[in-house]
Order: C-alpha cells, then sequence, then structure tokens
C-alpha cells in the first residue's frame, strides 16, 4: 500500500519537475507559473510532531517534498524565503470520510414492472465497485475553504444512498492546475442506511444482505480459483459487486464503516467478528463504553467533529420547573458526555482521527477547543488531525509529521493552534502556497462591498456585492452559491441606482438552460441593508446585508 | 403547592441515580421468605419459602434456611409467582418491518436491539422479564425473531438475548402481507391464496437450494470439486432449518380459513413446531390447533379493529384452552406488556378459566410455545429466577407487582422507583416529545413507505 | 373425558339461563320492561352507603323503591341473594357506536371534513345496532358520552344509553360541544419541529381560535338583539356555547397546554369541562383551584413522556382526585369500551381506592353531565339504569348477571358470547 501510494507520488514528481518544459512554446502570459518550486521556513517554531515543539527553525522543501529541517541547513540559491519568525508551523490536517466535493453517482432508472423485492444492485444502492474518483469535482470551492482552515489531505466517500456506495480515494488539497488524487481504492464504505423502498429497506435487510454478499463474494473467488485450473467448468461470470468485496475478505482493503451511534458501533464489530476484515469506523459520536473493546479489536476509528448544539447556555426564563430542570440536567449531562468523548478515547490511549462530515466549518476550531475544554489534551486534538489519521490510512511515510522527506503539507499558524486568537496565516499544500495572511488593503474611495444573506425556497445563500463609482456610475459583481451545487460563481451588476439610503440593482443566474433575473432593492441604515430580492418568476426572498469594513481586494 | 412538593420530590428521585443499573447478564442470589407461592405447574403453595443462588431456583420449601450473605425478604402475604412471558412484542427493536420482500426468512431481529428501550422497562414493572421481539406482519414470511430476558440497564443488546431460546420465525397471514405486497406494490401475495402460494413457493424453492448444496457438497473433496459451486442464499438456508424442524414459526393470523391453510401447509411439508399468534378466529378450528400446533398466542380481548377481526371473540382463550390448545395471551403492544396478569384475568370473566389456568397463559404456556419451558415459565427447582412479586393475587385488578428478578437480579422494586428510567439522552432534546393516543402495537412499523399514495386510514391499525 | 364434564357444567349453567340460549332455530331475545323486584341484595347506592340484604323496585323505568322486605305482589322476582346491584357505569368519553370496524373509513362516522365543525352531531351518527353496543352493556357500563374528533371543533358530543332501536331512544339527555386545545407539546419521537416552530404553530392555532371565538360572539350578541342572520351553522352552535346552553369539552393533555386552557378559559365565562388531561398530575393544584371538571383517561395506557415514572397514567386520576377535581373516568375506546371497569380498578389500586373510583364512573360523571337527577346513583326515582353482579365488578372474574337500562331487562348475549357458545364444543373434530 505504501509503495502503490510512494509510486503515485513519484510519478506525480516527475511530471511536476517535467512542468516548465510542457508549455509547448507559450510563453506565461498571465503570469501564472510559480517562480520557483523550492520554498523555506526561516527561524520558525515547529510543531514536527503532536508534543514536540522547536524554536528558530529552517524548514527547507522542494517540489512538494520537505528536504531539510534543523537549525542550520543548507538554502539553495533558488530557494523563497517565507519568514518564519512570529509564525507557528503544524503538519497540514488530515480529513477522513468527507463528502465535499463528491456528487451522486448515476443510478439506472427502475425498469417497467419493476419488483422492488429484486432490485438490481445498483437500484438498491449496492454499488461497491463505483469509486469515488468517478464522481468527484476536484478543485471545488469546499475543499479550498476546508485547506483554508488547514487541511491538506482528505479520505473522500462516494456518495450513494444506499449500503455500499462503493470505494474511498485520498485526495490533496492542493493546486488546482494538479491531478491531486493520491490514492484510489482506498477503503470501502459501507453504511447502515437503505435507498427506500427496495430491497433491503431497513438495517435488517443490510445486515442480512451483507452476510449473503459475503458468502457468495466467498464463492465466487473459488469459483474463479477453480476455474483458473479446472476448465470443464462453468465460466466466471463478471460480478463486479461481490468483485469489489474480495480484497475486504482478504484484509487488501479495509471496510470503513459509518456509524451514527452505539448500536451502530456494535453491530460494525459483529460483521468484524464474522468476517475477520480490516475494520475502520467512522462518524463516531459515543461509545464510552465500548473503547476497551474497540482497542482490543485494533479498529480504525474516527471521530466525527460535529457536536450537538449546545443547548443550556442561555435557557428561558419561563421554563424553569422541576420537570424541566430535570430533563434539562439529563440532556446536558448527555450533551457533555458528547464533548469529552475524544478526551475519554485519548486517556484510554486509543488513537483516532477526526471526520469533518456534517461539520459547520465554522464550528471547526471552536467544537476542538470544546473538546479541549472537555478532556481532550492539545496534543491529542493535533494528533487526531494528523499523526492518527495518516496512520489509520496508512500514509504515515509521507504525512502526517513535519520532517525530511515527508510531504510538504503545513499550516501556518500566528499562534499556537487551539489559542483563541491563533489565525491561519498560511497553508502549504502538496508545496504550494496559500496565503491566507489579512493584508492591510484600504478601500479605495468609492468602493464598496456589501455581504449579504438571503432566505431562499433552498435555504440560506451568501455572497458578496462588490460595487464600484466610476464616473458617478456604480458597477459591479455579485457572489452567490451555484444553484446547482457548483460552487461559488458571481454574476455582472447591472441597473445598480445607489443613494445613502437606498441600494438597487439587477443581475442574472444561469440555472442550466435557463437564465434567472434578478431585482435586489432596500434601505440602508448606516453600515447594513435590508431589503428584497425578486426572482422573477419565482418570488420575493428577504435579504440582509453588512457593509465590510475592509474588503478584501484580490 | 402540594405539586409543587411532589414535583420536586420526583425531580430529586430522579436526580439519584438511576436505580437499576444492574450487571451485565449477572446472576443474583435472593431469599424470599414466606410468600404464596404460584408455582403454576404444582399450584399455590401458602407461606412457602424460596431460595434463589446465582439465578437459579434451589430450594421450595417452608422453613428454608439461607447461607449467609444473601440477601432475603420477608414476602408475608404477598404472592410470588413466575416472570410473566410475552410470546409477541416488538418492543426494543429499532426496526420492525423489512417490508421489501413477501419472504424475508434471513433478516434477524438479533441485529436491530434496542437495549436502550425504556419499555423494557415498563415491562419490568408490570411483571414482564421476557418477551418475544418478533418482525412485523408485513410479510407471509418475514424474519427470525429473538428471545429477550428484560435484563434492563445494558448497553450491549446481546445481554438481551435469552441464549438457550431456540430459533423461532415470524410468518404472516390475511390482510397485513396482502395489503403491503399485493395492494402497495403489485407483487403477490394481493389475497389469501396468494399468501398460500407464497409460503409453498419458498419452501419448494428451499427444498431445491438444499438438493443443489447437497449435491455440491458431496461432489469431491474440498480441493477438488466436480461442480462450481451453488449461490448462497441465507433466506433458503433459513426456510430449509424450519422445514428441518430447527426454528419454531410463529404466525400472525386472523381467520380460521387461513390458519386452517397453514396448518394443512406444515402437514404437507412435515412441520409441526408452529404457534399461530393473534389468531382471533382460533376459536373456529381450536381441535385443529390443538392436534396439529404447537399452540395459539392471542390477545384478551382486542377486536373490530380491522376487518380480519370483526367476527371475534373475548371467549378466545377460554375456548381454545379448553379444547386442549396450548395457549398464551400476549401482547403486541408496549402497553399491554405492562401489564399481561390483568389480560390473563380477562379469561375468568370470559369463559370462567380457573386461577391456574389464566396463570398458565402468561407463564408456561408462552414459554412451551418459545421452546424455553425447561427453564422458566413456573416455579421449579433448578429453574431460572425470573420472578415477581404481587402485593395481591395477581389476577385481582388491585393487584400492583412490587419487585422483579431476572436470574435472581433485581431490576425492578417498586419502593425504590426513580421515575426517569432512560438509559440514553438525546443531548439536544430539552422539549421532549410527548406520546398521546399513539397506537401501542407495532406489527405494521416500517411499512409507511410503501402506502404514501393509499391514505391514513390504512395504518390506523397495526397489528 | 375431563373435557365432557366440563362442557356438561357449561351447558346446565346456560340451561338454568335460557335467555343465553337461543335452542330453538331463530329465536331471540328482546330487551323488555316488566316490574322488576330485586330481593335481597347488597345494594351500592353509591350516594348513600351500602345496604345489605335490600330489595330494589323498579317500575316503569324507575327505581321505584329501595329497603328490606318489598312486597313482591306481582313483580317479576330477581333473586338477588349473594349479589350485588349498582347503577349502570357511565364512561366518558368513547366512541362508541361511531365506527364499526376501526380501520375501515367506510364505517368511521366520527369525523367530518374541516376544522370548524361543531353543529356536527354525534347523536345522529350513532349506529343503534352497532355490533360493539350489546357486547359494552353487559359489562355493566350502560351509559357513555360518544364523541366527534378532528379539527378545532369537530362537533356535538351526546350521552346515550346502550339500549334503544333509534338514537333518540338512546340519548341520554346531555350534549356538549367538543374543542381540542392546540398543543405547544411536540408530538411524539417523528414530529421534527423546532421548539420554535411548534410554539408558533400553536399560537396561530389559537389565534384562529380566537378569531373564531369572536365571530361567534359577534353573531351572538346580534342574536341576541334580534337581528338578521344569515344560516350559519358552526356559529349557531358555537353562540350557543357562549350563551351557556351547551358547555364545552375542551381537549388538553400536556401540562403546559392544560395551563394554558386555563389561562383561555378564565377570560371567558363558560361551561367548561377538560378532557383528556393526561398530565394533569403536573399541574392538578392549579386544575383544582379553577374548579373545572375533569374527564380523564384511559387509564390503562403509556406515560405521555419517555422519561415519566411508569405508573403517571394510572395515577392521574388519584393526583387529581387528591388535589380536589372534580373527576370522572373515561375509555377513550370504541369497541372495548367493555374495559371501562377495569380502567377504574387500576385507578382505584392506584390511589384512588376503590369508592372514588366507582364514584368516577357513576355520579361524579351523571353530576358532570347534569344526569345526576336520573342516573349515577341508585335513589328512588332515578332511571332503573343498573346491574346485578356477583362480586366487585372491577374485579375480571367478577360476572355480570343481569343489566337493565330504564328499566328494560336487557338480554345478556351478543356475539362475542354466541361465538363462545357456538365453538366452545365444536361438531366435526379432526379424527385422532
Amino acid at each position: 500500500m505504501r509503495a502503490f501510494n510512494l509510486l503515485i507520488l513519484f510519478s506525480f514528481l516527475c511530471l511536476w519537475s517535467l512542468f516548465p518544459f510542457f508549455l509547448f512554446g507559450q510563453s506565461d502570459r498571465n503570469g501564472d507559473r510559480r517562480v520557483t518550486a523550492t520554498y523555506y521556513l526561516s527561524n520558525t517554531t515547529l510543531i514536527p510532531s503532536p508534543g514536540k515543539i522547536l524554536t528558530g527553525q529552517n524548514l527547507l522543501f522542494e517540489d512538494g517534498v520537505i528536504k531539510a529541517v534543523g537549525k542550520n541547513i543548507t538554502i539553495p540559491a533558488e530557494a523563497q524565503e517565507i519568514k518564519g519568525d512570529s509564525l507557528f508551523v503544524y503538519a497540514g490536517f488530515i480529513d477522513m470520510a468527507n463528502k465535499t466535493g463528491m456528487v451522486e453517482p448515476p443510478i439506472p432508472e427502475k425498469p417497467e414492472h419493476f419488483d422492488p423485492s429484486q432490485p438490481i444492485p445498483e437500484i438498491a444502492g449496492i454499488h461497491p465497485h463505483f469509486s469515488a474518483l468517478d464522481h468527484f469535482q476536484e478543485n471545488n470551492p469546499h475543499d479550498k475553504e476546508w485547506r483554508k482552515l488547514g487541511f491538506t489531505l482528505a479520505q473522500k466517500l462516494p456518495k450513494g444512498k444506499g449500503m455500499l456506495p462503493g470505494s474511498a480515494a485520498l485526495v490533496m488539497y492542493g493546486h488546482e492546475s494538479r491531478n491531486n488524487i493520491l490514492s484510489d481504492n482506498q477503503s470501502l464504505y459501507f453504511k447502515f442506511s437503505t435507498v427506500g423502498g427496495v430491497y433491503p429497506n431497513t438495517d435488517l435487510g443490510v445486515m442480512a444482505k451483507w452476510r449473503d454478499l459475503i458468502q457468495n463474494a466467498r464463492l465466487h473467488e473459488m469459483h474463479g480459483q477453480m476455474y483458473s485450473s479446472q476448465k470443464d467448468l462453468r465460466r466466471l461470470e463478471k460480478d463486479p459487486v461481490l468483485e469489489a468485496l474480495i480484497p475486504v475478505l482478504n484484509k487488501e482493503t479495509p471496510l470503513l464503516i459509518e456509524s451514527t451511534g452505539e448500536l451502530d458501533i456494535r453491530r460494525a464489530l459483529k460483521m468484524q467478528e464474522q468476517d475477520k476484515f480490516n475494520l475502520i469506523i467512522t462518524g463516531i459520536n459515543e461509545g464510552e463504553s465500548l473503547i476497551p473493546l474497540l482497542k482490543e479489536k485494533q479498529v480504525g476509528m474516527v471521530l466525527t467533529l460535529d457536536l450537538p448544539e449546545d443547548k443550556f447556555s442561555d435557557v428561558a426564563e419561563d421554563k424553569k420547573g422541576a420537570d424541566f430542570q430535570h430533563r434539562t440536567e439529563r440532556a446536558k449531562k448527555a450533551y457533555l458526555e458528547k464533548l469529552s468523548l475524544p478526551g475519554k478515547f485519548e486517556q484510554a490511549g486509543v488513537p483516532f482521527g477526526f471526520t469533518t462530515k456534517h461539520l459547520n466549518r465554522t464550528d471547526f476550531l471552536k467544537n476542538i477547543r470544546l473538546m479541549i475544554d472537555n478532556g481532550l489534551s492539545e496534543e491529542g486534538a493535533l494528533a487526531a488531525l494528523t499523526v492518527h489519521p495518516a496512520e489509520i490510512l496508512k500514509i504515515s511515510a509521507i504525512a502526517g509529521t513535519l520532517s525530511e522527506g515527508k510531504m510538504a503539507n503545513m499550516v501556518l499558524m500566528s499562534d499556537t493552534l487551539f489559542s483563541e486568537k491563533a489565525k491561519v496565516i498560511m497553508v502549504i499544500s502538496d508545496g504550494y502556497l496559500f496565503d491566507y495572511s489579512e493584508k492591510s488593503n484600504k478601500i479605495k474611495k468609492g468602493d464598496m462591498v456589501w455581504e449579504y444573506e438571503a432566505e431562499t425556497q433552498g435555504g440560506k445563500s451568501k455572497g458578496k456585492w462588490n460595487l464600484t463609482r466610476k464616473d458617478k456610475v456604480w458597477t459591479g459583481t455579485v457572489s452567490y452559491d451555484d444553484p446547482q451545487g457548483g460552487g461559488i460563481k458571481t454574476s455582472t451588476i447591472k441597473n445598480a441606482a445607489i443613494t445613502e439610503a437606498s441600494l438597487a440593482f439587477s443581475f442574472t443566474v444561469e440555472v442550466g438552460e435557463n437564465t434567472l433575473e434578478v431585482k435586489v432593492s432596500g434601505d440602508v441604515t448606516g453600515e447594513s441593508f435590508s431589503g428584497n430580492m425578486e426572482i422573477k418568476g419565482y418570488g420575493n426572498y428577504p435579504v440582509k446585508a453588512k457593509k465590510l469594513e475592509k474588503p478584501e481586494i484580490k | 403547592m402540594q405539586t409543587k412538593i411532589l414535583l420536586l420530590g420526583l425531580w430529586m428521585i430522579c436526580c439519584s441515580k438511576v436505580v437499576c443499573q444492574a450487571q451485565n447478564a449477572s446472576k443474583g442470589d435472593i431469599f424470599i421468605k414466606n410468600a404464596q407461592v404460584l408455582t403454576i405447574t404444582n399450584g399455590l403453595l401458602e407461606n412457602t419459602d424460596v431460595l434463589v443462588q446465582d439465578g437459579i431456583i434451589r430450594q421450595i420449601g417452608s422453613g428454608l434456611r439461607a447461607p449467609d450473605g444473601i440477601p432475603s425478604i420477608d414476602a408475608t402475604g404477598k404472592y410470588l409467582m413466575p416472570g410473566i412471558i410475552d410470546a409477541h412484542s416488538h418492543l426494543a427493536l429499532e426496526v420492525i418491518n423489512e417490508a421489501s420482500s413477501p419472504i424475508t426468512a434471513e433478516v434477524k431481529m438479533e441485529d436491530v436491539i434496542d437495549p436502550f428501550d425504556v419499555s423494557i422497562y415498563r415491562a419490568l414493572a408490570g411483571g414482564t422479564t421476557i418477551s418475544h421481539a418478533m418482525h412485523g406482519s408485513a410479510n407471509a414470511i418475514g424474519g427470525q425473531n429473538i428471545t429477550l430476558k428484560h435484563r434492563y440497564g445494558t448497553r450491549d443488546p446481546d445481554q438481551l438475548i435469552m441464549k438457550e431460546a431456540p430459533r423461532t420465525i415470524k410468518f404472516a397471514l390475511g390482510e397485513n402481507p396482502t395489503r403491503v405486497h399485493g395492494r402497495g406494490k403489485n407483487l403477490q401475495p394481493r389475497s389469501r391464496m396468494g399468501v398460500e402460494a407464497v409460503i409453498r413457493n419458498g419452501f419448494e424453492e428451499a427444498l431445491q437450494y438444499k438438493k443443489v448444496w447437497d449435491d455440491w457438497n458431496a461432489s469431491g473433496n474440498d480441493s477438488k470439486k466436480q461442480q462450481i459451486p451453488p449461490v448462497y442464499s441465507s433466506r433458503l438456508e433459513t426456510l430449509v432449518a424450519i422445514l428441518e424442524g430447527e426454528i419454531i414459526i410463529h404466525c400472525h393470523s386472523y381467520r380460521a380459513d387461513e390458519i386452517y391453510m397453514l396448518i394443512q401447509v406444515c402437514q404437507e411439508y412435515g412441520i409441526d413446531k408452529i404457534v399461530f399468534s393473534h389468531v382471533n378466529e382460533g376459536f373456529k378450528v381450536a381441535p385443529e390447533l390443538a392436534k396439529y400446533t404447537m399452540g395459539a398466542s392471542v390477545f384478551a380481548d382486542w377486536w373490530a379493529y380491522k376487518f380480519e377481526v370483526y367476527y371475534s371473540t373475548a371467549y378466545n382463550a377460554a375456548i381454545l384452552t379448553k379444547n386442549g390448545v396450548v395457549t398464551s395471551i400476549n401482547s403486541d403492544s408496549d402497553e399491554l406488556i405492562r401489564h399481561l396478569y390483568h389480560e390473563a384475568a380477562k379469561t375468568q370473566r370470559y369463559g370462567g378459566l380457573t386461577d391456574d389456568e389464566a396463570l398458565a397463559l402468561i407463564t408456561i404456556n408462552p414459554a412451551k410455545q418459545l421452546g424455553i419451558a425447561e427453564q422458566v415459565g413456573s416455579i421449579e427447582v433448578g429453574k431460572q429466577a425470573d420472578l415477581v412479586l404481587f402485593d395481591k393475587h395477581p389476577l385481582s385488578i388491585y393487584a400492583i407487582p412490587q419487585m422483579t428478578w431476572v436470574d435472581g437480579v433485581k431490576y425492578f422494586d417498586r419502593e425504590n422507583d426513580a421515575a426517569d428510567q432512560r438509559l440514553k439522552v438525546d443531548p439536544e432534546e430539552t422539549l421532549e416529545p410527548i406520546f398521546l393516543h399513539t397506537e401501542h402495537h407495532n406489527c405494521m412499523r416500517d411499512v409507511d413507505f410503501y402506502f404514501t399514495g393509499f391514505g391514513r386510514n390504512l395504518f390506523g391499525h397495526r397489528h | 373425558m375431563m373435557k365432557k364434564i366440563i362442557f356438561s357444567f357449561l351447558l346446565i349453567l346456560f340451561l338454568f339461563k335460557p335467555e343465553l340460549y337461543a335452542q330453538i332455530d331463530g329465536e331471540v331475545v328482546k330487551p323488555y320492561k316488566a316490574e322488576f323486584l330485586l330481593q335481597n341484595a347488597r345494594v351500592y347506592t353509591i350516594t348513600q352507603g351500602v345496604l345489605e340484604n335490600t330489595d330494589l323496585l323498579i317500575k316503569d323505568g324507575k327505581i321505584t323503591a329501595i329497603g328490606q322486605n318489598l312486597a313482591p305482589q306481582n313483580y317479576t322476582l330477581v333473586d338477588c341473594s349473594g349479589k350485588s346491584v349498582y347503577p349502570g357505569f357511565i364512561d366518558s368519553g368513547t366512541s362508541l357506536g361511531l365506527v364499526e370496524v376501526n380501520s375501515l373509513a367506510e364505517t368511521q362516522d366520527y369525523m367530518e371534513l374541516g376544522k370548524l365543525t361543531p353543529q356536527m352531531q354525534a347523536l345522529s351518527a350513532v349506529n343503534p345496532n352497532a355490533v360493539a353496543i350489546p357486547v359494552t352493556r353487559v359489562s355493566g357500563v350502560t351509559t357513555v358520552l360518544t364523541q366527534p374528533r378532528g379539527g378545532y371543533f369537530p362537533g356535538t358530543a351526546s350521552l346515550i344509553q346502550l339500549n334503544g332501536y333509534t338514537p333518540d331512544q338512546m340519548d341520554a339527555g346531555f350534549k356538549a360541544v367538543v374543542m381540542n386545545f392546540p398543543s405547544a407539546a411536540k408530538s411524539g419521537e417523528y414530529d421534527n419541529r423546532s421548539e420554535e416552530t411548534i410554539r408558533k404553530e400553536a399560537d396561530k392555532k389559537l389565534e384562529e381560535i380566537n378569531d373564531i371565538w369572536e365571530k361567534a360572539a359577534s353573531y351572538l350578541s346580534i342574536k341576541e338583539k334580534g337581528g338578521q342572520l344569515k344560516y350559519y351553522p358552526e356559529m349557531e352552535q358555537l353562540s350557543r356555547v357562549l350563551a351557556g346552553e351547551l358547555p364545552l369539552f375542551v381537549e388538553v393533555n400536556a401540562a403546559k397546554d392544560i395551563l394554558a386552557a386555563l389561562e383561555w378559559v378564565e377570560e371567558k365565562s363558560l361551561d367548561v369541562v377538560f378532557t383528556g388531561v393526561a398530565e394533569g398530575w403536573k399541574v392538578a393544584d392549579k386544575l383544582a383551584e379553577s374548579k373545572i371538571p375533569v374527564i380523564t383517561g384511559p387509564v390503562l395506557t403509556l406515560p405521555s413522556r419517555a422519561s415519566d415514572k411508569y405508573d403517571v397514567s394510572y395515577t392521574n386520576a388519584a393526583v387529581l382526585h387528591k388535589a380536589g377535581v372534580k373527576l370522572a373516568l373515561r375509555t377513550q375506546d370504541s369497541e372495548n369500551v367493555r374495559n371501562l371497569p377495569f380502567h377504574a380498578g387500576f385507578a382505584a389500586a392506584y390511589g384512588m381506592g376503590v369508592e372514588e373510583a366507582l364514584k368516577s364512573i357513576t355520579i361524579n360523571a351523571a353530576e358532570i353531565f347534569r344526569v345526576d337527577e336520573k342516573l349515577g346513583s341508585l335513589e328512588v326515582g332515578k332511571n332503573a339504569t343498573l346491574f346485578i353482579a356477583d362480586g366487585d365488578p372491577f374485579e375480571p372474574k367478577t360476572q355480570v348477571s343481569q343489566v337493565f337500562i330504564d328499566g328494560y331487562r336487557i338480554p345478556m348475549t351478543n356475539r362475542h358470547i354466541r361465538l363462545y357458545q357456538e365453538f366452545l364444543d365444536r361438531e366435526m373434530k379432526p379424527a385422532n
């Protein structure tokens, strides 16, 4: 496995170093190319692995690989300096069991006279032969947002409603000009869920179906072996579903089971007990009592970063009564149990990674801090974002820590990682630099940037209005979430009419073949806007916006 | 003011630790002195002591002496009976129906046991120590059931399983399977004819399956088979096991004709391990039930909730009993399971059963139907100490269960009963849902998906 | 052999009660009226204690005398030695007669379309020949409130006695408009609404109800002034409630809904009864203070919340009673209203006591329904609606041997009993 990964990496590196020679006679007329692929961090504070802190360090990386680390290392002339004196440098975070950028695979139509008791596997949500990579949008905006938070590598799960959606892949959050796929068929994804309306329809059917699939995969493999030596037998018919399961049975690929509660964890352990595959459980959000068992079975564990809502800090006055108080106490206890779960795993000496699935991005650091406040050590938290997932994913040789030979995946922080004031200054992924430092850009006179939020049928929609005045005419752009899921899009602002007390303009949105006319108008009071967004033919939706003091200017 | 004090008191009790945190599958010792012992198999023994050690009833008699260290209870004037057994229940299950196919013999209720269901505790508070957690009635041949011991407090579903219990499976006839598959999905069965056909098809396929595997197993040694391996099917494996007598059928049924049909089919295939459940019209074929089956498990008085139970009688249990059918009273409901002793008592109003006959309906008879009569169902030396102590005779309306033991471990004690017995609490649930006028019976849970176009009245009643 | 003996025994039992046993093809036993003298009974009067060795005379549908050693004259004598006589039990909330087979929409007559249908009359839809009626009355339950459901104002409930060929003959002389108070509680585990949404929805519903109420008030004031009004049956019926001609039965269950309902009725001078009141035990003092009578039940039901003590539904009635609430019980059933004595028995065992439990299904109910002049106790002048039992009617083993409704001697049979008679010892058994 490791050799395979390295091979991929090696081929990447070959390509990369060749890159400048493949311009086919064209100059880099937009200035996209970087000047060098060699950088060094100077005089910085380095946290090479959880629990270690080294000050005054230099770190040299070239073509995405860390070449040297130390106080006195030789810096080649082509290396560009990144001043690290005030920075804390961590290994890039690794996300597990993440689905951003994944699209639902196409599922065949149900035939006429469809018999829901005997659907073809794909209709039943049983397609372990699908690969996450076949339905992955590289460079999707979500992953870029995760990178802003320090994630440089992620295990991507395929989408799909049923029990076996396909195999997972490992991808980098690297530069969009590169192919960022690290490895395919990383593990096989299983979950206790169904498509609905066909067999299997519930966990009852899922468990039974799994047992049948496993038995038949074994028989299929046996048939294959027999057929390879005895040609007078019935030929082996291709069965992509069973064939995809054989590597799991042979412990070549782990089975990654998603859990939504401790009963799922128990079911996963029962399945492993029966069939002895390598097991990773993701989405763990409870099950303190299961820790010893999980430890004994050497299960790869992935805890969720998603935490329940805090309903206890602010309880309305009218709700206090003995009965309410009692129920609240118990719910609060359950809440605190969730917050302290990672700490419990750590104390038991059980390594685990984290998954961002279901996590609201803005809660990432907040939730980790909550876990730390409730018993998880800072080293433990860092380990769950770096070393441990690397171990579970069997990529410790190239990721998870900062040392010579590892991939140049780093997070540069303004302070120690989990302190309240810490900000991500820069993320280095695959040797590429992503600068998130706040530059002290000033607003050009006459320019405005508004951050808006609109309530539409599809939920909340957010974005920015960038407006510039030139010769008394306002022009600009509006950014919005693509209704088709294509990430952030922009459109040109037209017919802008702006006074001190009002703001109005229109723009168009392309949805498939349709063009939607959108009109925005409303009142301005100081720094805030409140008004209406009319989508022609659909209706009116309320919009609120805030004027940014320091708009980012690119 | 009084309410406030009451509420405060409740709250304080709740804040103290949940009482019943019994050890996982532990076995207990207890010495119950001077009780009115309703043995079931040996009548009423007055002023009698019962000694339990390591979860087993060791001695029954008067003037017994307990070894040191065994906790004892003075039960003077109180009635001790065996833990109540419910032969048809759906409590402690996360899922009830895998309604996607007319035959789902491969699915196992043991995969979806929910140890956090507070209904388990409530059942204990009603003296019920064993329940038969069944698949629903959506399919002609449903899933494999599991017999549970109510060891409430464990988080491990396996700790609830009664390991000694034999395998059982759910069958279902009549309106439910024909509605789900025939009307819901345009699949057979759509009629009672179809139900028979589906079951016969299943048995015939199982016989063919068995033959294919027997042939393959016989075709040379493992390294050199002469044939390719057949396809494995846990569904057909299970049906083969039924035909070979390894699994007891518990069949949801109402009408006499359908009951008789399945008796006929079973006779043809040599199956004698079959119990009919609900079996509202069982009284019409009582002699046949007595002769060919392991009995009938009925409701005390439910009727008229759907057409196939319109011609029912509350005298069903009495008629069956007097015709020599092994009869039990079941709950099929998280509510009824709380007072099966009262349900059994109704057979004294409707048919005048004796105390022994009435009590057998919820103890030794369901034990026989579940194949666990060697272990439980009566107070006898050597049996498992599942016991319940009542303040009055359990067939009296005024009787209140005081303590309940499973394997000699006390799981319920009315005197030290904390209000909130939930094992697991939703951290986001500060507004707790309330359940009013909900259907307590669950035979048709998890099949709603198939009825989006049918209108609500179809799920009004679900057993 | 044993079976034979048992059977002969039973046969003898039936032969002594010829009315139970239609020996002649096609013979039917009908209810009939006569002058009955119940002799030597233990009479549970409810209001005047228990009278031993007492006779009770039934004439023209009324109890005309209660006393020892009444002269037998030409009366039809009913020997009650060793037996007890009770007033007929009253179930204060059912849908008996309004539905034949629960799951069959064609037989469901308890719900009309629309949320404002107070003029819908349950009494009109009662089927006097519903199979469940004879099944119910042989248990001693002689009188029930049968009520419509659904919507804010589903209709008008009626008190009926369980004998009669037409609804009018069954009418026991009481009607009430039913209201479902909007609930701000989360209704079961599949209710995914947020706390805020639930509250908003309940507020909105109450607003709607208030709007309706205001309309009814204007309707009434115009009516009282003798103004011209167009046919508006909904408002007409509600205006009767506002005018105090008809009581309002408010169905409310969750504790906070009960408090909200108390507030809602406080401002209005209405004749109100609360029904359901499942979480009444949480707010019993406030209910007692309000003096609003309560009809609660079913007793044999699950606690409303997972965190509740297992027996709250059993003890609710006792808690309410002890707080001083005037209380009647209901089964809220249709086909198994016969279980009313068992609901009462459970309430008795779990703190209410037998005497109070008895009152809650006799005199208290009669008072709430304003028929205590005629029903609810055994007193001279009251209707002869009563039954004879061989013991405590709450006890399952007790047999009710005879029921009288309004002086009619009720045949002690029904389909359940006839099926028993036919199938207990069937002909044509399988060969051995």
